[in-house]
């Protein structure tokens, strides 16, 4: 499944063991932006602004924090189809014919669910990611959003998810845990909730 | 030169090609040298052709249960319907099958499942059009095309590895690689065959089922104008080409539709029965991430339809999705443009109201977001929108 991510999800996806180590019950610090506390200990593993974490392996549950998402940045690099054209097709206008999928720091949360939405739809080869329920929600004592998911990748496996997440000093912050529908999203949802409830924005130096 | 490598990844993928054959003049007979398949058949089990129908039934029961397969009533009976219409006594042996996939592909086993993605039908402009695929799967299936495909592939490779030996022995530097090259063209040329042959056939089989034969060109003819506009050119390999250039398809398809007297009353019920899935076939394809090509197939979609209010929601969520330049205003005018046509979905008042709202334009943004509320009472999002008609 999910061949196409080069990204960690792809590699996490088709390996299930790529660069994971153990995640300790307790405080972590992600990037030093953002703090939170698990109840549980994960196996966790990072690649720059993404921290991806699962109990029993990325198929069945995970639960990812993209950190800081920069205005006119992607969530992964995997659809930054700019970034890979070569300079002199771009001098020449020839571009070739593909949406990059970029967070604004001006974009509302119905738009930021869209790009979510969106970039995991191509991030899993085409199998449409679909969302509902957007409502506001507090994230780190900031004004944010919270939004349900759902999709099937190839694999047939439906889950569902839900995402939550805040713009704080114009930077996207985004947490979402998902999980086979059948059972795993449901074992530990109130696990990754207690986790959510925990985050705090570390303030400027 | 063809590395070994490729060569086997050829082999590979034109096996699996083979075994579901896909959207192809012939009109002096058969190229595939076997009997067209009768109504009612199976293979001997002890056949090599039984090994393809048992990954063709194994094939099948993935996609009957996939969470992908579309199940909406109107649309698949109708392919099944036409389905029937156009293959004749086949009809009792035949499922169908339409899956969600935005890519534009449609595809036939020699189980008699076959499958048609949701891309290729929201590119049909009629039902003849849809009627010209169905006929040209239709076709490959009575053809037997997927055994004929699987035997020439063995005998090719069976072909490549002798020369090869013999080319090697003889001194000859890359003898394996020349051969594997000529085994590669002997495949492709003869899918390329097949194709041809179901283009003929297909349309023969769908003009005699009371659809228009010009449908069939018509339908390469839009492929083509939608593939121009991405600014790309068609790759065509002589050695690696499993389907002739779509230029040539249509211009031999326009022969054969012109020997044709063509059909002012072909039914048409394709619009009204795609009506229920088509905002998610337009979501899907907007999702595909190509913004030129996606642009003219919503333009070639508009023309003439009576309730294009999707089409432009969408095509202002394809200017917003891209963010460029005036992407914004744009999307804004197709937005407005939705609201005030047939056919809009509620989310077209939402998105002049998100972009009113971040145009500082408040008042206007929240008479829209009421306006959308008033549409989609029960809509998901309604807290969030509640959070902007309070003040945000």
């Amino acid at each position: 499944m999910m061949k196409r991510l080069l990204s960690l999800l792809a590699v996490l996806a088709l390996t299930g063991c790529a660069g994971f180590q153990l995640v300790p019950a307790g405080k972590v610090e992600l990037q030093g932006q953002v703090e939170l506390e698990t109840p549980l200990a994960w196996n966790g593993t990072v690649d720059s602004d993404i921290f991806l974490w699962t109990l029993d392996g990325p198929a069945l549950q995970q639960m990812i924090f993209h950190v800081g998402i920069k205005d006119d940045k992607t969530l992964f690099d995997e659809v930054n189809h700019e970034a890979k054209e070569h300079w002199l097709m771009k001098l020449a206008g020839k571009e070739r014919d593909l949406v990059t999928l970029k967070f604004k720091k001006s974009m509302t949360e119905f738009e930021i669910m869209d790009l979510f939405t969106a970039t995991y739809t191509a991030i899993y080869e085409g199998q449409s990611v679909t969302a509902d329920k957007l409502a506001p929600a507090v994230v780190g004592g900031q004004p944010g959003f919270r939004f349900e998911y759902s999709y099937a990748a190839k694999d047939e496996v439906r889950r569902r998810g839900f995402a939550t997440g805040a713009v704080v000093d114009d930077k996207l912050y985004i947490v979402h845990y998902q999980g086979s529908s059948i059972y795993h999203f449901d074992r530990n949802l109130a696990d990754a909730e207690r986790i959510v409830a925990s985050i705090k924005f570390k303030k400027k130096a | 030169m063809i590395s070994r490598r490729t060569f086997t990844a050829g082999l590979g993928g034109a096996l699996v090609a083979g075994l579901a054959g896909c959207v192809t003049s012939h009109d002096t007979g058969p190229v595939t040298g076997i009997v067209d398949l009768p109504a009612g058949y199976r293979p001997d089990l002890n056949s090599d052709e039984a090994g393809i129908w048992l990954q063709a039934d194994k094939a099948e029961a993935a996609m009957r249960n996939s969470a992908n397969r579309i199940r909406d009533e109107a649309i698949t009976s109708l392919v099944a319907d036409m389905t029937c219409r156009i293959v004749g006594n086949h009809c009792p042996h035949l499922r169908t099958y339409v899956l969600r996939v935005a890519e534009p592909n449609a595809m036939a086993s020699p189980n008699g499942s076959f499958q048609y993605w949701s891309g290729i039908l929201l590119r049909m402009q009629s039902e003849s059009h849809l009627a010209a695929i169905i006929g040209h799967e239709c076709a490959h299936y009575i053809r037997r095309h997927s055994l004929v495909q699987m035997r020439n592939v063995r005998n090719q490779a069976d072909l490549a590895l002798f020369l090869g030996m013999g080319l090697t022995m003889a001194g000859a530097a890359n003898g394996m690689d020349l051969a594997n090259m000529i085994a590669m063209g002997g495949i492709s040329s003869f899918s390329r065959e097949h194709e041809y042959e179901a283009d003929a056939l297909g349309l023969k089989l769908m003009a005699d089922a009371g659809y228009d034969p010009m449908a069939a060109p018509s339908v390469w003819n839009r492929f083509i104008k939608i593939r121009d506009a991405g600014g790309e050119k068609e790759k065509f390999d002589f050695f690696l080409s499993t389907h002739p250039p779509d230029g040539e398809r249509e211009k031999e398809l326009t022969r054969l539709a012109e020997l044709r007297r063509a059909r002012a009353s072909a039914p048409d019920r394709l619009r009204a029965a795609l009506a229920p899935i088509r905002p998610m076939l337009l979501a899907d394809e907007v999702n595909r991430g190509t913004f030129k090509r996606s642009q003219k197939l919503f333009d070639l979609m508009q023309d003439g339809d009576s309730a294009p209010g999707d089409i432009l929601f969408y095509k202002g969520e394809l200017h917003r999705r891209r963010g460029k330049d005036d992407d914004d205003m744009i999307a804004l005018s197709f937005y407005h443009e939705a609201c005030e046509a047939a056919g809009a979905p509620p989310e077209a008042f939402r998105m002049v109201g998100l972009i009113r709202w971040r145009r500082g334009e408040k008042d206007k943004a929240r008479e829209y977001f009421r306006r959308y509320l008033h549409v989609k009472p029960d809509a998901g999002d309604r807290d969030m929108i509640g959070k902007y008609l309070a003040g945000a």
